[in-house]
């Protein structure tokens, strides 16, 4: 009954909480970080601020939304829900409606909006799983009832969003699923056999496009080109090591002087390491894995095998985000382009992060 | 169904748990390892990116003549470069930078099609066409700022003044020799850029900057071009080796020129190509030395001036001394001294008037060579000047010490001795001035950036030389040179006194190492007015093809050169006393010119040109330069026309009349005197 005090009003704040405080860091340092890019870019220094304040409210509308909606509600629009990010997923690659930026089609027009179809596959993903999961709980160590079918629909979308390209979030959907079915007790065997079988897969897509190599050499031998393909990763290194222990302070960044890219999206961790230092970086890690361990428990305390999954999916797809972006720009990991979940800018990571945080507390405040 | 039912999920739960735990554990430990150990090592390697350190253009002081004409002058220039990989559309850019560079699209493009980070387009262009290029706004075109070098004189005191090398630095002649006060500080700013380039700080240069200072030389340009003039058609019609001339002020010691000229080209028929900056790289020093300083060689019959300087000074003769000059067959030990006309009986001023050089192995014997050593000493041979420029050789005179008769006489006229054009100059200073040696100088003062004065050299007196009787009696008979009975008539300046002693001294012959029959040095070295010297001019030809007499070769140089010096800095014609009873015809001639009356020059600030309206007359310009007229013409807004070249001796309409009658005014030059 304890529980109880952390979620007055149905409210839980273990998880709200964090979530606030990291939005806000990341208000601040994509200011910061974009500003100068911005006026740069459009002459107005608050443009991106302001299209992420915009979704921020946004977002906080949605989070209230689901959370005031049972978890079971979603039962009925899983196939929907799939179908929908299908079609989506498949007009990326219609001219005039799919956006390309940097040579990958991730986006589509909607209006004024502009949308990463493959954001609200994760949702759908983690809401099918945890539907179908539960469903055949009994099952899930069997190969065909229980890996086959969820593998498959797994496929077809990765298989869009690899054609993008986006091996990032394939990879991450990837690993995504099979810890999920870990979870959920899928046979160690198949496992590491499907381990086994991706991973020459993996090193093909990986060996076969420069830019994918040029990333693999910038994570493994990062000083050998600093003005090539080093460049991003080494300034990287540059921001973190700058802000020391302490940092220069919110808004002293100078790698966000246009020598990082990205510095306002995938690598915005960097911009806050050099301006917050170390501390900062403990405290977002910290906040993180609040969030993190708090979602696995509320897994642990949901009242059905159903919310256990969805909490758990919408946990782990957060988790792997933010150790998967975390290790990209420290250099543990090679660059992969995905964003950090409330700090990133950007529209519709934050939307379905948003939604996620809103399903944990809808399921939270029922257990 | 809870999951609480199902242990084994709780289990995998945990160990998802764990493994978040685990890899969260490890990018805080990574940030540690870059915030804090790699910490310095990252961050000094950030500002080393964003810190751009832009060097300014080094700026450079000026050197002017005395009269403050500008000799060396640094521009600021600036250079366009590209960094061809950032270009996309290279032949529009090729094109608009040919618009404003004086090149070839084509050329500028091949350029930018180079496959590097960095090349320079043009470099050293003027500052309004930097401009332009700037407000192209050229993706990938960048421009830098330097200094150029100017010689607004050309080659006029090439030699003396020298060059400066691309980074600033002078590296020869007189911008080598002040270098630390020509040069300005190497001054940086520290900018702060981002990755476009754009600086977002700039730091302030450093307060306490090293000035850079301007030189004034003794040289007065117009001299120094006459100098240069006269010694380039000397030795072209001497077809010479090459040539100096040495114009100086005995009084001071300050150098008004410095010349010399390369050798002539019998394929061209002309001297080696006019002195350019350029000849300090693609010539060996041969082409460019300071010879007058750099260069020693045996100075021959000139130094009997200076022995009978000594003789005298040491009262062992007067010039009256009667000397036997054995008709021109002299033996010492077994060497017979040749003389080149048949002497007998000579005094001892007329040995140097003639330049015998029986009589002057006689007066040296009468004084002893270690008498005449030490004298030569004190005139300054066998060291160094000090004059404050580079490269400066000792010359050399025996020291008494274990020195045989033939080479003590061949001593006394100059042979088996060297000197340099420097040293004999100031040698013979020592003579005019009344037997002060003063030690010579190019360097008047040093001002800074604003034209103040900062610092002033002075005349700096060495040593006395002789007594002031002596150099007067000497100065007497060296008069005698320029004149008929002399070796040097060609010397003579109309309306001057002039003194000075001839040389004619034969080299020794590399290949033989005896003293060739066709190679001389010819040498003129002499001071005007005598009685009062204002300069001391020594000309000297380097091999002269044909005649090869001093008297005949060199003195033309100095006649030349004085007579044009004397003029521009004013000094008075002078009736030349008689004597003695043989008044040469020069002195005829001088004093008949004489009574032109000479009109007083006139200060250009005396005519009230500020006033104009005030007169309503035209002005008198008789007696003024042409710059001087023009200067006066220019603000009364009459048309002039000139005639001749010189001073104002005549002009039409007559001085005084109404100006609003004048349209034009006719103004007559001639030569002073």
């Amino acid at each position: 009954m304890s529980e109880r005090k952390n979620t007055a009003g149905g409210y839980d704040f273990f998880i709200l909480i964090p979530t606030i405080v990291l939005l806000g860091l990341g208000l601040v340092a994509i200011y910061s970080s974009s500003s100068f890019l911005a006026e740069h870019r459009y002459q107005d220094s608050n443009f991106y601020l302001a299209k992420q304040g915009f979704f921020v409210l946004l977002g906080f509308f949605l989070l209230f939304v689901i959370k005031n909606i049972p978890v079971e509600k979603y039962k009925g629009l899983v196939y929907p829900l799939l179908f929908i990010s299908f079609i989506l997923l498949l007009m990326v690659f219609i001219p005039g409606v799919g956006k390309k930026v940097g040579g990958a089609q991730r986006w589509i027009r909607l209006g004024p909006l502009v949308l990463q179809p493959s954001e609200l596959v994760k949702l759908s993903l983690a809401v099918y799983m945890a539907y179908s999961m539960s469903k055949k709980a009994d099952y899930m160590s069997s190969f065909t009832k229980g890996l086959l079918p969820h593998l498959m629909v797994a496929a077809a979308f990765m298989s869009l969003i690899l054609i993008q390209p986006d091996l990032g979030t394939t990879v991450i959907i990837g690993a995504w699923m099979i810890i999920l079915m870990f979870v959920a007790g899928m046979n160690i065997f198949h496992l590491i056999s499907i381990v086994i079988v991706s991973a020459p897969a993996v090193y093909y897509l990986i060996t076969h496009e420069l830019y994918r190599i040029h990333r693999l050499m910038a994570y493994l031998k990062p000083w050998e080109d600093p003005q090539g393909f080093g460049f991003q990763i080494i300034h990287s290194f540059l921001a973190f090591g700058s802000g020391g222990l302490l940092g220069v302070g919110l808004g002293n960044s100078k790698q966000k002087l246009l020598y990082l890219p990205e510095s306002h999206t995938d690598f915005i961790l960097s911009i806050l390491a050099e301006e917050l230092g170390l501390v900062g970086i403990a405290i977002i890690i910290m906040l993180f894995l609040i969030l993190i361990i708090r979602g696995l428990k509320i897994a642990l305390d949901a009242p059905d095998l159903y919310s256990s999954y969805l909490a758990l999916g919408v946990t782990i797809l957060m988790g792997l985000q933010v150790i998967i972006n975390m290790g990209v720009v420290m250099g543990l990991l090679p660059t992969k382009g995905l964003t950090l979940p409330f700090l990133s800018y950007g529209g519709s990571s934050l939307l379905v992060n948003m939604a996620g945080v809103g399903i944990l507390m809808s399921i939270s405040a029922r257990r | 169904m809870k999951v609480n039912e199902k242990k084994w999920i709780r289990f995998r739960i945990y160990i998802v748990a764990v493994f978040f735990l685990f890899a969260l554990s490890t990018v805080l430990s990574r940030a540690v390892q870059l915030q804090i150990i790699d910490k310095d090592r990252l961050q000094k390697m950030a500002r080393d990116g964003y810190r751009k350190i832009v060097p300014l253009p080094p700026k450079r002081g000026s050197i002017l003549d005395r009269e403050g004409h500008e000799l060396a002058v640094s521009l600021e220039v600036g250079s366009v470069y590209a960094e061809p990989r950032r270009i996309e559309d290279k032949v529009g850019t090729a094109r608009q930078l040919a618009l404003h560079l004086d090149m070839p699209a084509g050329n500028i493009l091949k350029l930018l099609k180079k496959d590097k980070g960095f090349v320079y387009i043009k470099r050293k262009i003027s500052s309004d066409k930097i401009e332009n290029i700037s407000q192209l706004r050229l993706q990938g075109i960048g421009l830098t700022k330097e200094t150029k070098r100017f010689f607004p004189g050309k080659e006029i005191a090439g030699q003396l003044l020298g060059i400066v090398g691309d980074e600033n630095q002078g590296l020869e002649g007189l911008e080598k020799r002040y270098d630390d006060l020509l040069r300005g500080e190497a001054q940086v700013i520290v900018q702060m850029k981002d990755a476009v380039g754009r600086p977002f700080h700039t730091s302030k240069p450093a307060e306490e900057k090293r000035d850079t200072h301007n030189l004034i030389l003794t040289i007065d340009k117009d001299i120094q071009y006459k100098a240069e003039q006269a010694l380039e058609k000397a030795v072209i019609k001497a077809k010479a080796k090459s040539g100096q001339c040495l114009v100086m002020n005995p009084e001071t010691g300050e150098i008004l020129a410095m010349a010399t000229a390369r050798g002539y080209n019998p394929v061209t028929e002309t001297i080696a190509p006019a002195f350019n900056p350029n000849i300090f790289r693609d010539y060996k020093p041969e082409a460019w030395r300071n010879r007058v300083i750099t260069d020693c060689y045996e100075p021959g019959s000139i130094i009997k001036s200076f022995l009978l300087s000594a003789a005298i000074d040491a009262h062992v003769v007067t010039p009256n001394t009667k000397f036997n000059c054995e008709n021109g067959e002299y033996r010492v030990a077994n060497r017979i001294i040749p003389d080149t006309k048949k002497h007998g009986i000579l005094t001892a001023a007329d040995i140097v008037v003639v330049s015998s050089n029986i009589g002057a192995v006689k007066i040296g014997n009468e004084l002893g060579y270690e008498n005449f050593y030490e004298y030569m000493c004190k005139f300054g041979f066998g060291q160094k000047t000090e004059v404050d420029l580079i490269g400066e050789r000792d010359g050399l005179i025996k020291n008494p010490e274990g020195l045989g008769p033939v080479e003590r006489a061949n001593i006394y006229f100059g042979h088996g001795m060297t000197a340099s054009s420097m040293q004999l100059a100031a040698a013979m200073s020592a003579i005019a001035n009344g037997g002060r040696l003063m030690k010579p100088y190019v360097v008047k003062a040093v001002t800074d950036e604003a034209g103040k004065v900062i610092k002033e050299y002075q005349p700096q007196f060495v040593r006395r030389v002789i007594s002031p009787d002596t150099a007067k009696t000497v100065s007497r008979i060296l008069e005698d040179v320029a004149t008929e009975r002399g070796t040097a008539f060609d010397a003579a300046i109309d309306g001057y006194r002039v003194a000075g002693k001839t040389s004619t001294a034969q080299k020794v012959d590399p290949e033989t190492g005896r003293y060739s029959s066709r190679n001389f040095v010819a040498l003129f070295a002499g001071f005007v007015p005598a009685n009062r010297p204002r300069l001391v001019i020594l000309a000297m030809i380097d091999e002269p093809r044909g005649g090869h007499y001093g008297g005949l070769v060199a003195a033309p140089v100095f006649k030349d050169v004085g007579k044009w010096a004397l003029a521009n800095l004013r000094v008075q014609p002078q009736l030349i006393l008689a004597e003695n009873d043989t008044v040469s015809e020069t002195k005829k001639i001088s004093r008949g010119k004489k009574k032109i009356p000479v009109v007083e020059v006139k200060e250009v600030k005396k005519l009230d040109t500020g006033e104009k309206r005030d007169g309503d007359l035209l002005p008198d310009f008789r007696g003024l330069t042409m710059r001087e007229v023009l200067k006066n013409i220019s603000v009364l807004g009459i048309n002039i026309t000139f005639e001749g070249s010189g001073r104002a001796y005549e002009q039409e309409p007559e001085p005084g009349v109404s100006i609003d009658d004048v349209t034009t005014v006719k103004v007559s030059f001639r030569p002073p005197a």
